[in-house]
């Protein structure tokens, strides 16, 4: 009696079942559809009510991810938006599927609180409210921010929009180049020199967790690895070596910095404790081994390496023991970069006399290549590794005498390739992570 | 000469007249090597602070205090959009008319967990003696503010409404599967088809292979999509890329283009559906 009692009891739960079940495997794969309502300015009209919208419009389109509707298709205004809440019946007919509103009032002591609120149109809720109270000058910054909330919201992923990217400025014919560091918003905004241009600056890498850039610098007449505090302006050699170092890149926790350093003709990796400054070496082939980059949990390293005769990229672990070469193809691959997410490494691949921006899983499968040109390099990823950076460079002017370098940005499906404004001429970009305070 | 420059040009010579004679300049040297060391010092600080002094703001990051706001936090919360709707069901006042209704299938729950029961079957008993005593106060003031404004009236009524379909939620979750319905191919082709012209996926989301949400859905007599029940409410608070997943595809079952379901209505009416989300031929999984 009691066996079958217990198989009934069983046996109920799957009874409860409902009555049709279908799978839906049909979807559309485009923007979705957000309305991002002009922000209600209260007590001291401020300028930036009106600008933050069109920074979180900028950042949202940017992505590929999001169309933003035409404020002229709206029909409910700010005021009424503030006092009543969504009239979600006209935003529908608008064809937002969700909405964006905002508030910027003053505070007692004057400084300005920012509140926004993310909108589910279909199903009448608010999916996120936030308020920001700061000052006038970070602005711009709070409309990172709300940007940053809602594409987190609604695509369940970190997000990028509050960051920056350092990068190699470049002006001067080609064979007088300058080069300096400089370093400006995702959306360029905020642009800044770091550097005076006195000595060639290359690779410059942002540290995941200081205010802090290692970089390549010819300044002391042979290619030195440095540390530039942005906090403080300084920057000094990483070490004294007898030999070069270069490709520098910081550790995920970033206490460390990895690099190659070319000793006695040959060329391996070493790590760098940033505490006590001692080198330890990790690879001691008698190829070249050089850029490498660390897996997010700092468990492997990816690099590259002509051990097997030819330019391709291995992984190991972190004290150098079980390399494995990851790549196979034509042609040869440099500059990977393993993605913060973890899933994928990005390279730069040369075959035929073009270059390529690729993909690849860290076991080797899965390559896909998504950017070429006459010249592009220099991958980098963005703090959620959504989106990869690179520059370009193009031939122009009268018997392809000059050269014009951009970065550029795409999504990692390989869609929605977009120029990054810069003053000038720009290449080797690298991301920061996501500002503290996010 | 206009006056004011001559007057300057009086105090030059009276300067170069004031040259101390050879002497005296012998004895001024020390005292010059002095001032020039001096200001060769204060020159190589003002070279090597300078950068220091002047740091530029833009690198300088300023913090911002952040705090969390609600639906209730509005100014002015007087839309019938609101949603602090759940702290005013739990009264459960009203709903005579639409109760006969859900009361129908109560049966089948009876007949369908008698084991179950238990835990569930005291409730149904409790909830009747309070709903006639909450009821009338709760039509009275229906009344009262039907006079005042008309708007508030509005808000009740859904309220009213969704506590309704809240029952009959709860009834028809208890319900049994009709053997008897079976969606066909074309029916589930159509049905795809349809609800997936509403359906925004992300190609690029991170292991979108294992973010197939379910989603409870209940109909009315046309097969318009009523309400939206999530089947895993723990994942769907704890993953957020299941939620932005679900959350999308709770949207596409809303959106009016979409939220009647193409299926013959008299073989489907009455019954609820459970849709799983499954974004992975989309994907290229």
């Amino acid at each position: 009696m009691h066996k079958y009692f217990l198989v009934l009891l069983l046996l109920l739960p799957f009874q409860a079942h409902a009555q049709v079940e279908a799978t839906i495997t049909a979807g559309i794969r485009e923007p979705l559809p957000i309305a991002i309502a002009s922000f209600h300015s209260e007590g001291g009209n401020t300028q930036f009510a009106k600008d933050m919208p069109s920074v979180i419009t900028r950042n949202l389109e940017s992505s590929g991810l999001f169309r933003p509707i035409n404020p002229q298709a709206f029909v409910q205004n700010t005021q009424s938006l503030n006092d009543n809440g969504p009239n979600f019946a006209e935003w529908r007919a608008s064809g937002a599927q969700t909405l964006v509103s905002g508030v910027v009032t003053r505070t007692e002591d004057g400084r300005a609180r920012v509140e926004f609120r993310l909108w589910d149109v279909f199903g009448q809720t608010q999916l996120i409210g936030m308020a920001y109270t700061t000052t006038d000058r970070n602005w711009r910054r709070i409309a990172h921010i709300i940007s940053d909330e809602i594409y987190t919201r609604l695509t369940g992923e970190d997000s990028y929009f509050d960051s920056r990217i350092v990068y190699v400025a470049e002006s001067g014919p080609p064979r007088k180049r300058i080069k300096r560091l400089a370093v400006m918003d995702q959306d360029g905004a905020n642009h800044k020199y770091l550097t005076d241009g006195r000595s060639l600056v290359l690779t410059p890498r942002f540290s995941p967790t200081r205010q802090q850039i290692t970089y390549m610098s010819y300044e002391s007449g042979k290619p030195t690895v440095y540390l530039y505090d942005i906090s403080t302006g300084r920057h000094q050699p990483l070490g004294r070596f007898p030999g070069m170092t270069f490709a520098p890149r910081f550790s995920p926790d970033g206490n460390k910095v990895i690099m190659s350093m070319a000793r006695d003709g040959n060329t391996d990796i070493y790590e760098m404790r940033l505490s006590d400054r001692k080198p330890k070496r990790i690879t001691t082939n008698s190829s070249i081994d050089t850029a490498p980059s660390y897996a997010p949990d700092g468990r492997q390293i990816v690099f590259e390496s002509d051990r097997g005769g030819s330019q391709q990229l291995y992984t190991m672990d972190n004290n150098g023991n079980n390399i494995k070469r990851i790549t196979f193809g034509q042609g040869r691959y440099a500059n990977p970069v393993w993605s913060p997410r973890g899933d994928l490494i990005a390279f730069t691949r040369m075959y035929k006399g073009k270059f390529y921006i690729g993909v690849i899983r860290p076991d080797g499968s899965g390559e896909r290549l998504i950017s070429t040109a006459y010249h592009v390099e220099g991958p980098t990823w963005s703090p959620n590794g959504r989106v990869l950076s690179y520059f370009k460079e193009r031939v122009t002017g009268p018997g392809g005498t000059q050269r014009s370098t951009n970065i550029f940005t795409v999504d990692i499906t390989g869609f929605n390739e977009r120029v990054l404004r810069t003053p000038g001429n720009a290449s080797d970009p690298a991301w920061s992570p996501l500002n503290e305070g996010n | 000469m206009p006056l004011h420059l001559s007057g300057i040009k009086e105090n030059v010579t009276a300067a170069r007249t004031q040259l101390p004679p050879p002497a005296a300049q012998s004895a001024l040297k020390p005292a010059l090597i002095q001032s020039g060391i001096f200001h060769a010092l204060l020159f190589a600080a003002t070279i090597i602070g300078m950068p220091f002094i002047a740091k530029d703001p833009p690198l300088m990051l300023t913090p911002i205090s952040i705090e969390f706001i609600t639906p209730e936090e509005l100014t002015q919360p007087s839309k019938p959009v609101q949603l602090p709707k759940p702290k005013t069901k739990k009264p459960k006042p009203p709903p005579p008319p639409p109760e006969p209704e859900p009361k129908a299938p109560e049966p089948e729950p009876e007949v369908a967990e008698p084991i179950p029961a238990p835990s569930s079957k005291p409730k149904p008993p409790e909830k009747p003696p309070e709903k006639p005593k909450e009821a009338p106060k709760e039509k009275a003031k229906q009344q009262e503010r039907s006079f005042a404004d008309l708007l508030k009236d509005i808000t009740p009524r859904e309220e009213e409404e969704q506590q309704s379909q809240q029952t009959e939620q709860e009834t028809l979750d208890e319900a049994l599967p009709d053997p008897n319905i079976r969606i066909s191919f074309r029916e589930a082709e159509a049905l795809n088809a349809g609800i997936g012209a509403c359906w925004y996926i992300d190609g690029g989301v991170r292991y979108a292979e294992n973010l197939q949400p379910k989603l409870r859905v209940f109909v009315d007599d046309t097969l318009t999509v009523t309400r939206i029940k999530f089947l895993e409410p723990l994942r769907y608070n704890a993953d957020p890329a299941y939620r932005a997943m679900a959350d999308s595809a709770s949207r596409a079952l809303r959106n009016p283009r979409c939220n009647q379901l193409d299926l013959p209505i008299e073989k489907y009416k009455g019954k609820y559906f459970d849709f799983t989300f499954d974004p992975r031929d989309m994907l290229g999984y």
